[in-house]
């Protein structure tokens, strides 16, 4: 693995905490509230009105949220051609919170209500959409399903696009949600002969501050 | 540690494509399913299948009896759902041809699928395998410990690009030295979960699709398995080499589940995986294109087509063939494109009767001998993603 490639940012959201580049976010206490929400009052107090997000399932909520958070200053976007930023996902549930809304609206051949707007919520890879669409990145990107949760195939992969210019810098990271159950890491990282800052986060950094986290508890 | 400023054009390790594998409707061997492509079969009919769909559609089954036979030679159908059946009966297919085994530890198996064992989500099958059967990483698992694979599987699920994205990323594994050998195999079955999404969102055919032509009204769903085994080794006795030169994704940035207007997004893929491929527009021989047949995806493509100056290149797409197959069509696809440039042969479009893009493409509309070397694979999906991918005999 390349020690050229740095995490400029890094954030995650774990049953009610956010964590900003190692600092937890000061909510309000969140305890008991649903995912839907949580997700909304972050939204509502953290980011700029963006009306797509409301239409999304809470899978791709959940990563917009988690990205948005780094990127809605447009300080790393518009430092690289949208073409050669990447984006690169893990997951472990892949959109079975959402496939399992859609099935019951089919299931019933008296009461077949299928609805599109759920449907196309059914692929993992649409939470990579919402975060191109909102901030325009254009690059590699490709969503990796794994049997656990677990950043490194994604890390892999991303140092793979950045070490053989595939890609300028990546947005990485992890996102997975079943229910009131979730998870999401999300990372910028770009080649450190490109960073001007004296702040950012070794890979080996990220995976200790990483493994402070609230636990994710298995849905099965 | 160096790492090289700019080697994206450097050719590293080569990447030779040494086995493949297709199962779809037209048969379970790549030799049964190009022997039909040839005689211009279309694998897509009329099914009435209520476990799919309360009323008929127009799809691409696998034969379930000949599938359950031909796998009870190597496990037992009881245990594995229709999905992993597909999966590792093409994979073994696969192997079987090559000397190169999951077990080894400079062996990758990339897995491509959008759906999985979507159809477990019903619950007489779900009390079958059990709920974490659902969970692609399971599914996964299963196929592995079947092949007693070495290393964990890896899983690509990125909508209609999955089995072109597979590939390139397991090249680029091996470009890069982290592996020796990847067998990529792509998967999906119909299920009633697929048949009525696309249906809700009206983007299936009532008949036989029809990509580009000016009748066209949708989609066929097919299902099907194509497994491709990449290599840094020449395959060992073929009378000719396919090397993949190069590949690229992109995104729309546009719509989640509408194809771009102009077509940027597969251009900069293309323009990407000619660039690494080291080739130019007019050095391509042939075009697998994605072809879906809805009026959107068609036009779409032409416009990148037209961008990239590939309008005069010999271009198919075949669905009409076997459906749209979701995660496997990236692999099914390029396994045909390959022996199109193996055999010097030109497969025909199925379904064109009189073009309907805004750009004279020059669809194939007969199955002829012409010298080949080149192709270029595309897709495109859901989520804004495109994929390009150049495939090179020698």
């Amino acid at each position: 693995m390349s020690s050229q490639n740095i995490i400029s940012n890094y954030s995650s959201i774990d049953q009610h905490q956010v964590i900003l580049n190692g600092n937890t976010l000061p909510l309000e206490d969140a305890t008991g509230q649903s995912f839907s929400n949580f997700a909304k009052s972050v939204y509502k107090g953290q980011l700029s009105k963006y009306s797509k997000f409301y239409k999304m399932d809470n899978l791709s909520k959940l990563a917009f949220l988690a990205s948005d958070l780094l990127l809605q200053d447009s300080v790393f976007t518009d430092k690289y051609p949208n073409d050669k930023i990447g984006v690169v996902l893990g997951n472990t549930s892949a959109t079975l919170d959402t496939d399992t809304t859609y099935f019951d609206s089919v299931k019933d051949r008296n009461n077949y209500f299928p609805s599109p707007a759920n449907f196309v919520y059914t692929l993992p890879n649409i939470m990579i959409g919402e975060i191109c669409i909102k901030h325009k990145i254009q690059g590699e990107n490709i969503c990796l399903v794994t049997e656990y949760n677990d950043l490194e195939p994604v890390l892999n992969y991303a140092n793979l696009l950045l070490d053989t210019n595939q890609c300028e810098a990546c947005v990485a990271g992890f996102v997975d949600l079943v229910g009131e159950q979730y998870s999401a890491t999300i990372v910028l990282i770009e080649k450190k002969s490109n960073l001007t800052e004296n702040t950012y986060f070794s890979q080996n950094q990220l995976r200790e501050l990483l493994a402070k986290r609230p636990a994710h508890k298995n849905v099965y | 540690m160096e790492t090289n400023l700019d080697n994206s054009n450097i050719n590293m390790t080569d990447v030779f494509v040494v086995a493949d594998n297709l199962i779809t409707s037209l048969g379970l061997t790549t030799k049964e399913n190009i022997d039909k492509i040839k005689q211009e079969v279309s694998g897509v009919s009329r099914h009435e299948e209520q476990s799919i769909s309360p009323t008929p559609f127009f799809g691409s089954l696998v034969d379930t009896a000949s599938l359950k036979n031909q796998f009870a030679n190597i496990g037992n159908p009881d245990q594995y759902t229709r999905l992993e059946q597909l999966f590792i009966l093409s994979i073994h297919q696969a192997l079987d041809q090559s000397s190169i085994k999951l077990s080894q530890p400079n062996t990758l198996l990339i897995l491509s699928t959008t759906k999985g064992n979507i159809d477990l989500l019903e619950e007489t099958l779900q009390e079958k395998f059990g709920k974490k059967r659902v969970f692609l990483g399971e599914m996964a698992s299963q196929i592995a410990a079947f092949f007693g694979c070495n290393r964990p599987p890896v899983i690509v699920s990125n909508a209609c690009i999955s089995g072109v994205l597979a590939q390139i990323m397991g090249a680029r594994m091996i470009q890069n030295q982290q592996v020796d050998h990847v067998v990529v195999a792509g998967a999906d079955i119909t299920s009633e979960f697929t048949v009525s999404g696309f249906q809700c969102l009206k983007a299936i055919s009532e008949d036989r699709c029809k990509p580009y032509d000016e009748n066209r009204s949708g989609i066929n769903l097919g299902e099907a398995c194509g497994t491709l085994i990449l290599s840094k080794n020449p395959a060992a006795n073929n009378k000719h080499q396919i090397k993949i030169l190069g590949g690229a994704t992109s995104n729309d940035a546009n719509h989640i589940s509408g194809p771009s207007r102009t077509g940027e997004g597969l251009y900069i893929a293309i323009e990407k995986a000619l660039k690494q491929a080291n080739k130019s527009a007019d050095q391509i021989d042939y075009l697998s294109a994605h072809g879906t047949a809805t009026l959107y995806n068609d036009e779409m493509e032409c416009k990148a087509f037209a961008h990239t100056n590939l309008l005069k290149v010999p271009v198919n797409s075949y669905k009409g063939y076997f459906g749209h197959t979701l995660g496997a069509a990236g692999t099914v696809e390029s396994i045909v494109a390959i022996n199109s440039l193996k055999e010097n042969l030109l497969f025909k479009s199925l379904g064109l009767d009189s073009l309907g893009v805004s750009q004279p493409m020059n669809v194939i509309t007969k199955t002829e001998k012409q010298p080949l070397s080149t192709c270029l694979k595309t897709a495109s999906g859901f989520g804004g993603c495109n994929a390009a991918i150049v495939f090179e005999k020698k």
